[in-house]
């Protein structure tokens, strides 16, 4: 079970090494003759490099702490997938080359030479992890086990070993500004059809604006929520909120992707992508960003923009041109998280929500790995879903929050061809998500990330058939009243509302629409 | 003592047994794992493995009654939660299947530790063993679709991820409002049909 290897034209299109079409499946990966080398100095240069990695190849005393705790293990069975022993692969390799005992005793040491079956078998399991860090949540040292996992991901991406279900949107995210390669006047037209839809929900036409320079925010968000249901409708819930809010923001055609692909292949790759959007920023002169539903977005924007593409002092820190609330918690990256935004303008009251409009819906939620674990968010989702709905029910202990359960599709293998490993890892999550639904008769899951919306659609239809998926921001815009509104008769699906529905008020909502204001002209 | 009677009071050394040969296709350290860990979310493949087989073992007992058959429909549950994840692991479809037929081996063993003291429940095995027969004929049928699902997920995914694109290129004209971007997504794609 694996995904196919990285094309040429790829590779190519980012400058990587050793470009060239193979087949994982054939005996010869058409490797340069001094693979051994390449991998043996990209090992050592990293060494060096990263304090981390040496502590982590050095120090685990394999307790056992994390052993049971990975979904993939769970799911697949397989003791290599147990962390320990997945970084036991490398850390056989880091003994024979690099520690003395390895050197003197090899095999009695617990070291491996270096050879071909054992380079398969890190690129093998190097793509069933999912970077998720559930592990190293128990781990008493501390070990990042994703962190090995992205190191081996780099030194195979030296030999041109990567992944075509990562390489091809890190290929078209760089060429085109998103990984699927939408250009500009495409994607104008797929917002054009959101807001088709969307004044047909509710009678109110929205002209979002796009690239326009002097807007006081930037909003980026994964492509993911304009391409694909069902984040298409969190999409639609964006532009209705801004909209509502008379919010002074634009899109961008060149910062079109808040996902990072890149950061499934190297640091250098992810550093390259994620700096459109501090250079996007700077060209439109806005003073902040805003970023939408995502995971490993997120985990990147947190924890490596700022030292990769900063100090983004010509930004201002977040602050809520609604409420006055000062993001003091994005001072440094100078972008703030939606969910945090909304979550701020429920507390003050600036909406105008009806949570009937949810009822036919039972919601748990599912704490996206890299949200609850690289960042803490736990209780802004919670407190927005509790705003519009009336009905939700929380996972089981051990199931949620820093102990949440992968999707099983995270770090750029959501591919069709290794379904069945997707599903392995997603039985754990899917396993808690059944609990509720037998118990409470929960009947949507909603999330705060593009690749769970793409993931447990496709995990749920097997595990637990009837199951919906949603952005928490769908549930808001079905509980938004907007200014204006006609009589709603459906929800953002289209699914026909089962409460007695009531004529909006006149005075209902907030300011006036700014995104009209600015004329709503695509700049592209 | 009659065969239902027996395996009643036998009940959980005969599960043991069939446990035992259901984790035997696993590697030992995974066995050890799914037979201790007993947190059902921490472990759920060993927890709807035991739930399961333990319904299963039920259901079969009831249709031990004189004149009873089977109930096919309390088995039937626990029956797919099994085999939608052995479908997905790493195993052939005998392997993913097999588990069904050492029931008759567990249940066997059982009755020879009797020694010549169990000759009389062997008579009454022929019965047991069509009932599993049926159960194997019927696992089939699930373990059909639950590849059948895997496949249709794969189509599925491809049509979700590029139909917005495609009807930017207007390449999609239909008139079906499942077609128009309304009323779509995750609620009524064609999965749904399949659960």
């Amino acid at each position: 079970m694996f995904c196919w290897g990285a094309k040429a034209k790829s590779l190519n299109a980012v400058g990587f090494p050793n470009a060239r079409d193979w087949n994982p499946t054939e005996e010869d990966w058409k490797l340069p003759e001094n693979w051994q080398e390449i991998f043996l100095e990209g090992m050592r240069e990293r060494l060096s490099k990263y304090r981390s990695f040496r502590l982590f190849m050095d120090i685990c005393v394999r307790c056992g702490a994390c052993a049971d705790k990975c979904h993939f293990f769970i799911g697949t069975g397989d003791p290599k997938n147990m962390p320990v022993l997945r970084a036991e692969l490398l850390r056989s390799v880091y003994r024979r080359y690099f520690t003395k005992a390895g050197k003197m005793f090899g095999k009695l040491a617990g070291a491996r030479d270096l050879d071909l079956k054992v380079l398969k078998e890190l690129w093998y399991y190097a793509f069933q992890c999912t970077e998720c860090r559930r592990c190293s949540v128990f781990c008493p040292y501390g070990i990042d086990t994703a962190e090995i996992t992205i190191i081996v991901r780099e030194l195979l991406n030296l030999l041109g070993l990567n992944i075509q279900w990562t390489m091809g949107p890190v290929a078209d995210c760089y060429m085109k500004g998103n990984h699927l390669g939408i250009e500009p006047h495409t994607m104008v037209n797929i917002f054009e059809t959101m807001c088709d839809d969307i004044e047909t929900l509710t009678g109110i036409k929205i002209t979002p604006s796009f690239n326009r320079k002097g807007a006081e925010i930037l909003f980026v968000t994964p492509s993911g929520d304009f391409f694909a249901d069902p984040g298409t409708y969190t999409c639609m819930g964006y532009l209705m909120l801004f909209h509502e809010l008379g919010l002074d923001y634009t899109w961008s055609t060149y910062a079109a992707e808040g996902g990072n692909f890149g950061f499934f292949t190297s640091n250098e790759m992810a550093k390259r992508l994620n700096s459109k959007i501090y250079a996007e920023a700077k060209r439109l002169g806005v003073k902040w960003i805003l970023g939408g539903e995502c995971g490993h977005m997120w985990r990147v924007m947190n924890q490596y923009m700022d030292t990769w593409n900063g100090p983004a002092d010509f930004l201002e820190v977040p602050k809520s041109p609604v409420t006055g609330t000062v993001f003091e918690n994005a001072r440094s990256t100078r972008m703030t998280h939606i969910i945090e935004f909304t979550a701020d303008l429920i507390r003050h009251g600036k909406l105008k929500l009806d949570p009937r409009r949810n009822d036919h819906l039972k919601v748990t939620f599912h704490d996206s790995c890299n949200t609850s674990r690289a960042m803490g968010i736990f209780e802004e989702p919670r407190y927005v879903i509790k705003s519009v709905c009336n009905h939700f029910y929380e996972m089981p202990d051990g199931t949620t929050r820093e102990q949440t359960f992968c999707c099983g599709s995270g770090s750029g293998f959501n591919a069709g061809e290794n379904m069945e490993l997707r599903l392995r890892g997603g039985l754990p999550r899917a396993n808690a998500v059944k609990y509720v639904r037998d118990k409470y008769d929960v009947n949507m899951l909603a999330n705060i990330c593009a690749i769970d919306r793409a993931a447990l659609t496709t995990s749920m239809n097997y595990w637990n058939p009837g199951m919906g998926v949603t952005g928490v921001h769908e549930l808001v815009a079905n509980a938004l009243i907007m200014t204006g509104e006609k009589k709603r008769e459906t929800n953002m699906r289209g699914d026909p509302l089962d409460m007695p529905v009531e004529e909006p008020e006149a005075e209902a909502g907030a300011a006036a629409p700014a995104d009209k204001a600015a004329g709503g002209k695509a700049n592209v | 003592m009659d065969l239902k009677s027996f395996l009643l009071e036998k009940r959980t050394s005969v599960l043991e047994r069939w446990l035992g040969d259901v984790l035997s296709s696993y590697p030992s350290q995974t066995a050890e794992f799914i037979r201790n860990r007993k947190n059902q979310f921490a472990n759920p493949v060993g927890n709807i493995i035991s739930e399961g087989i333990s319904g299963i073992f039920d259901g079969l007992l009831a249709g031990l009654e004189a004149d009873a058959q089977p109930d096919a429909g309390v088995m039937a549950d626990f029956l797919e939660d099994i085999i939608k994840v052995r479908a997905i692991q790493d195993f052939s479809a005998s392997q993913a299947l097999g588990f069904i037929f050492s029931l008759k081996k567990a249940v066997r063993d059982e009755v020879g530790a009797l020694g010549e003291g169990g000759e009389g429940l062997h008579k009454e095995l022929g019965r047991l063993d069509g009932s599993i027969d049926r159960l194997a004929l019927a696992a089939f049928d699930v373990y059909s679709q639950c590849r059948e699902r895997i496949y249709e997920l794969k189509a599925n995914e491809v049509r979700n991820q590029t139909y917005r694109i495609l009807q930017q290129a207007n390449l999609i004209c239909g008139t079906n409002p499942a077609e128009t971007g309304k009323g779509g997504g995750n609620g009524d794609s064609p999965e749904k049909k399949i659960g």
